[in-house]
């Protein structure tokens, strides 16, 4: 992913080459000030269009706080949050237990690889919305529905990622493995895992992104319990301030995700990880 | 490999399962798997018929129009968020957080601003698919400047042409960002439909699975499928054209997502 740095063999400029080699930029005063500046500008846009729209289509900024801060005291609330917490986490096992061996037997095989293409290709441009139906028929809006959608969407970025992981172990490390006679179980756990391990990681990033979209969408259309179903219920409700608030977090949560999936990321790979992931 | 063995290696499971999914469907009664051959029939009946001009015409042009939107407004807005280092530094949060929105999320609330309506189905696949345009623009334009920066600055090259080189330097990046914006989009557009509407594909879907038409549901799901393998497969025919005179190492296709 870091190929678009090569694209010409132009020397970095003086103003770059400083700048790596300080590494990142602390947060220094002037970007903190810009940073606070931005966010009071977004506020203000945001009561702006409530006034101009008027409150009944886009509430102001402290009637969805409010809202949020009454949704964050509620059971209910909760009891989504939870929902959409579980199904999400859960099918990301699911997937990781899944994608990974079949990835890698798919990538030591060449047969199986080109035997299979055709049908990854096919079933991982399927939209994963489109299986909420069957889905529904078979299980009802329950968990294994959920389940169901999600895992059959999200398994693809991981499957492929321990795909080419596998298949693109480098030939130096074969060599090298070969040469010294190194023991199977050895060379695996110490050499070929350790360099398959940042694609896989990508792959499950991306995995964990499209399982939170599906999650929300399994509850909009199909009612299955979680954050989806309570903005679900407050649109019906009619009640404005308390759809925007779910958005909030909706979004908070797909933070949080992130956040929580690069660390165990981090930990798990490294800052060799980080560098070619 | 001689052509002929891979494409015999390559088709072989797809032709058995399509073969062992007719054979086992013949004469099913099961209420969740119809018979192929009724799926097959449903399909030619309806999609390739009345349901043509009725359901897939509109869902395509929404799709359209909301993806072309979106990609538009993300390389204009990613080319000029980009170009403003400070700017870039300072909204930073607020584009993560609006990336990290489950699209699907803000169905609800374009409902209740714009209504049922094409244009509520068009917006919202425009703002649900913007961000990883705009992300990737913002990087691509961000790297493409610290290398050539220096290169716009000492040829004092007018403003257009600076404009033109960021974005064909981003031009790798935004294609990546492009080919998830689509997959978001075709989710968009389902999600959009199944909600109010009386006419779309996943209007269809959803309305046939609350009927009991099995048949017509698996059928939808097959135009759904077959949507999204042509339009991945046309975007990467149209990824290899554009990116055909860049270096292998900006192939960014290895990498699926």
């Amino acid at each position: 992913m870091s190929g678009a740095s090569e694209t010409l063999p132009l020397r970095p400029s003086p103003r770059q080459r400083r700048r790596s080699a300080a590494g990142p930029r602390p947060l220094t005063i002037r970007r903190t000030v810009d940073r606070v500046v931005a966010l009071i500008v977004f506020l203000l846009l945001w009561q702006g269009v409530s006034l101009w729209t008027g409150a009944g289509v886009v509430p102001s900024v402290d009637m969805v706080g409010k809202a949020l801060v009454t949704a964050l005291g509620t059971q209910a609330f909760w009891a989504a949050l939870s929902a959409t917490l579980t199904s999400t986490s859960l099918s990301v096992v699911i997937v990781v237990l899944i994608g990974v061996p079949l990835g890698a037997v798919l990538g030591i095989s060449a047969f199986l690889r080109i035997s299979v293409n055709l049908v990854v290709e096919f079933m991982r441009t399927i939209p994963p919305v489109a299986i909420i139906p069957l889905a529904l028929l078979l299980f009802g809006p329950v968990l294994q529905m959920k389940l169901m959608v999600i895992v059959i969407g999200a398994i693809w970025p991981v499957l492929l990622h321990a795909t080419y992981a596998v298949r693109d172990i480098a030939q130096v490390h074969r060599d090298l493995v070969a040469s010294f006679r190194v023991p199977r179980l050895i060379a695996w756990r110490h050499v070929f895992v350790p360099s398959m391990l940042p694609s896989i990681a990508l792959g499950i990033r991306i995995s964990v992104t499209i399982a939170l979209l599906i999650s929300i969408a399994c509850e909009v259309i199909g009612g299955a319990p979680g954050l989806g179903a309570g903005l679900l219920t407050a649109q019906y409700a009619g009640d404005l301030s308390e759809t925007y608030a779910y958005i909030v977090m909706a979004a908070f949560l797909g933070l949080i995700l992130n956040a929580i999936t690069n660390g165990i990321v981090a930990r798990l790979v490294g800052k060799r990880g980080r560098r070619s992931a | 490999m001689k052509r002929s063995t891979a494409i015999v290696l390559q088709l072989w499971l797809p032709v058995l399962i399509v073969a062992l999914w007719w054979v086992l469907t013949i004469g099913s009664t099961s209420l969740f798997f119809p018979p192929l051959s009724e799926i097959v029939a449903h399909f030619g009946h309806w999609w390739l018929g009345e349901g043509f001009v009725r359901d897939f015409v509109p869902s395509l042009r929404n799709l359209a129009l909301g993806y072309t939107l979106a990609v538009v407004l993300g390389i204009g807005g990613g080319l000029v968020i980009g170009s403003l280092p400070r700017l870039r530094e300072a909204i930073a949060p607020e584009l993560e957080y609006a990336r990290a929105i489950p699209a699907v999320a803000l169905l609800p609330a374009a409902v209740i601003i714009l209504g049922l309506g094409d244009l509520m189905r068009v917006s919202l696949i425009a703002v649900g698919a913007v961000w990883p345009v705009l992300l990737a623009t913002i990087a691509g334009v961000r790297e493409t400047m610290a290398r050539l920066g220096d290169v716009e600055t000492s040829f004092r090259l007018p403003l257009h042409v600076r404009a033109l080189v960021r974005v064909q330097g981003a031009l790798p990046r935004i294609l990546a960002g492009a080919r998830t914006s689509i997959a978001i989009a075709v989710v968009l557009i389902v999600v959009s439909e199944m909600q109010g509407g009386a006419y779309g594909i996943g209007n269809r879907l959803l309305n046939s699975q609350r009927n009991y038409a099995i048949s017509e549901m698996w059928s939808a799901m097959l135009l759904l499928g077959l949507l999204g393998y042509t339009v991945n497969s046309l975007f990467l025919l149209a990824e290899r054209r554009l990116l055909r005179s860049y270096p292998e190492s900006q192939n960014t296709r290895k990498v699926k997502s």
